[in-house]
């Protein structure tokens, strides 16, 4: 299975005094297995990026083919793609409409067709592949859920339509810390099942930590394309176009700096802790120290 | 999947138009409309229908823009100009049917009420066009104010209007949006017959009325927080103020009505 993006390029109002062009000629491919992060400042086109993967813009140059196939070409079914490719919105919270968080969720698999003990079963699963209880919270209303278990519930009802490609859009802005680690989980084990993700984000912790590839976009443009950690390592262009980088990698600058070799490549936390363990051991450690600064090593 | 929507929105320049008192842009629709009323013949039409150049061409508003306006507006039309047709019976018939009759009296009239209708919407969609919402609801209030000695709520109507204006772009968006997450979950919007599209709003509807609610609450709040307190005593950033283009524009008015009227009744004996 395989999305692929050709040259997009999406001019929203073309020919109005409100043209404006979000995207340009991008060239993407999302395949099986893959966890893509999407990162970039404020109006780089990420958003409406996201929303070209399951044909909901129809791009105004370019194509988007699903396994070779046009997926805006005469006469091909656009509900195979939606099935296919999920799409999870900003706050998707605002979508949930119905009297139960069952029947909610059962929104998608019922647009499908299914069967009722299909779509009974698949929601009975998408909950708990959420972290939500069938039994105690199925029967109530959606409005009545916390905005964490909200969320949950709403994405609940995007991976009921099984897609094999599952794109989120920042879905973890507003959440505490606490719940955007447990919907991180969530999403990071979704990936370990098979799903192939693509995540708009802003939190570089999170790209570090669970991507196996990293997409920058700059002003709809894509200006780097890679491994996190030779995106991250280029901190300082990522610093230029305001935007972040991870706080390991940022405490491994201001750690060499004061002559402390911690290693360049370690983006996230377990490396992080891998390197700073070796370091405590003593197997690298420098053979001067500024004596006053000693105890700084582990702020 | 809605950006076709052109009435009520604000179209940004620096015309005589643009830069023209908001008070006077109403009251020379008010004209206006009278005009178009005032005008019983074909005609006389002539003279509201140049009126609506002039203005189009001083606005410097393209014209595809004001025609757009034009476009909800086409089922009433037909239905008027139909009925019209049909129900006014007059002396000379023109086609006789059988089971009904066109007079040349029903067609006349017919023509003359979807031009009516026509120059009605052109002529405020280039009020909306060329006036953005805050001044224009700013002039409305100002103009109603001497009826609050009757105890007209005129501030509290111009700020449900500024607020209502103010929030149309925003729940486009949002009715977008929404539209947009339920398509991704297979929702579909545009086939089936009359239930099954009026069920299918149901999961745009609740949404919108949801986050509507919310948005009111917020609003509210927020405004209370800078000390809103209602119009009493409330002064203003921008003072309205006449300017000479304005007394000219108020003179023309005057005139093409004037001259519809003097015209209508010329040609009133032609048909």
């Amino acid at each position: 299975m395989e999305l692929k993006l050709d040259h997009v390029t999406h001019t929203y109002q073309p020919g109005s005094p409100f043209q404006a062009t979000a995207i340009r000629d991008i060239s993407l491919t999302v395949g099986d297995g893959d966890f893509t992060a999407l990162i970039g400042p404020t109006g780089s086109g990420k958003s409406t990026l996201a929303q070209h993967l399951n044909g909901l813009l129809k791009p105004t140059g370019g194509t988007v083919t699903l396994d070779g196939e046009d997926i805006h070409q005469k006469g091909y079914d656009r509900r195979r793609v939606r099935q296919r490719v999920g799409l999870v919105f900003q706050y998707p919270e605002t979508q949930l409409f119905e009297e139960t968080v069952k029947k909610d969720i059962s929104f998608g698999p019922r647009n499908l067709g299914l069967s009722e003990e299909e779509i009974a079963e698949r929601v009975r699963t998408a909950m708990e592949q959420v972290g939500l209880d069938y039994e105690s919270e199925g029967e109530k209303s959606p409005f009545e859920l916390s905005g964490g278990k909200m969320r949950r519930c709403a994405i609940a009802g995007v991976i009921a339509m099984r897609p094999t490609i599952l794109a989120l859009d920042e879905p973890t802005a507003g959440l505490d810390p606490e719940a955007r680690e447990e919907l991180m989980e969530m999403v990071a084990d979704l990936h370990r099942k098979g799903t192939a993700i693509v995540m708009v984000t802003h939190n570089m912790d999170d790209a570090a930590k669970y991507c196996s590839r990293t997409v920058v976009l700059e002003k709809g443009r894509v200006v780097m394309d890679g491994a996190p950690k030779e995106v991250f390592t280029r901190a300082e262009e990522l610093t230029q176009m305001g935007l972040d980088v991870p706080q390991v990698l940022r405490l491994g600058m201001l750690l060499r700096e004061k002559g402390i070799p911690f290693p360049e490549d370690a983006i996230c936390e377990e490396e992080a802790e891998k390197a700073l363990l070796e370091l405590f051991k003593g197997k690298s450690r420098p053979a001067r120290l500024p004596g006053q600064e000693g105890g700084r090593g582990h702020a | 999947m809605l950006d076709n929507f052109a009435f009520g929105q604000y179209y940004p320049g620096t015309s005589v138009f643009h830069r023209m008192d908001p008070r006077m842009k109403i009251i020379l629709l008010i004209l206006y409309i009278a005009g178009i009323f005032c005008a019983g013949t074909l005609p006389s039409f002539a003279v509201p229908l140049l009126f609506m150049v002039f203005s189009i061409h001083m606005a410097a508003v393209p014209l595809k823009m004001v025609f757009k306006s034009l476009k909800p507006l086409r089922f009433i039309l037909i239905f008027t100009f139909v009925l019209n047709l049909f129900f006014l019976q007059g002396e000379r018939v023109l086609l006789d049917l059988g089971f009904a009759r066109i007079t040349r009296e029903g067609l006349v009239n017919a023509v003359l009420y979807a031009l009516r209708l026509v120059f009605l919407v052109m002529g405020s969609s280039l009020l909306t066009l060329t006036t953005a919402p805050v001044p224009l609801t700013d002039g409305l209030e100002r103009l109603l104010s001497p009826l609050k000695a009757i105890r007209f709520p005129a501030h509290e109507m111009a700020m449900m209007m500024t607020i209502a204006l103010r929030f149309i772009p925003t729940l486009l968006e949002e009715t977008d949006k929404i539209m947009k997450a339920q398509s991704a979950r297979g929702a579909d919007f545009e086939s089936g017959n009359l239930i099954q599209r009026a069920k299918a709003m149901v999961p745009l509807l609740v949404p919108l009325f949801v986050s509507s609610f919310r948005r009111a609450g917020e609003l509210a709040m927020a405004m209370e927080a800078r000390c809103y307190h209602g119009g009493e005593g409330r002064t203003r950033l921008h003072v309205l103020k006449m300017a000479r283009r304005d007394y000219i524009a108020l003179a023309l008015g005057i005139v093409m009505v004037a001259l519809t009227v003097a015209l209508s009744r010329l040609t009133a004996g032609l048909i």
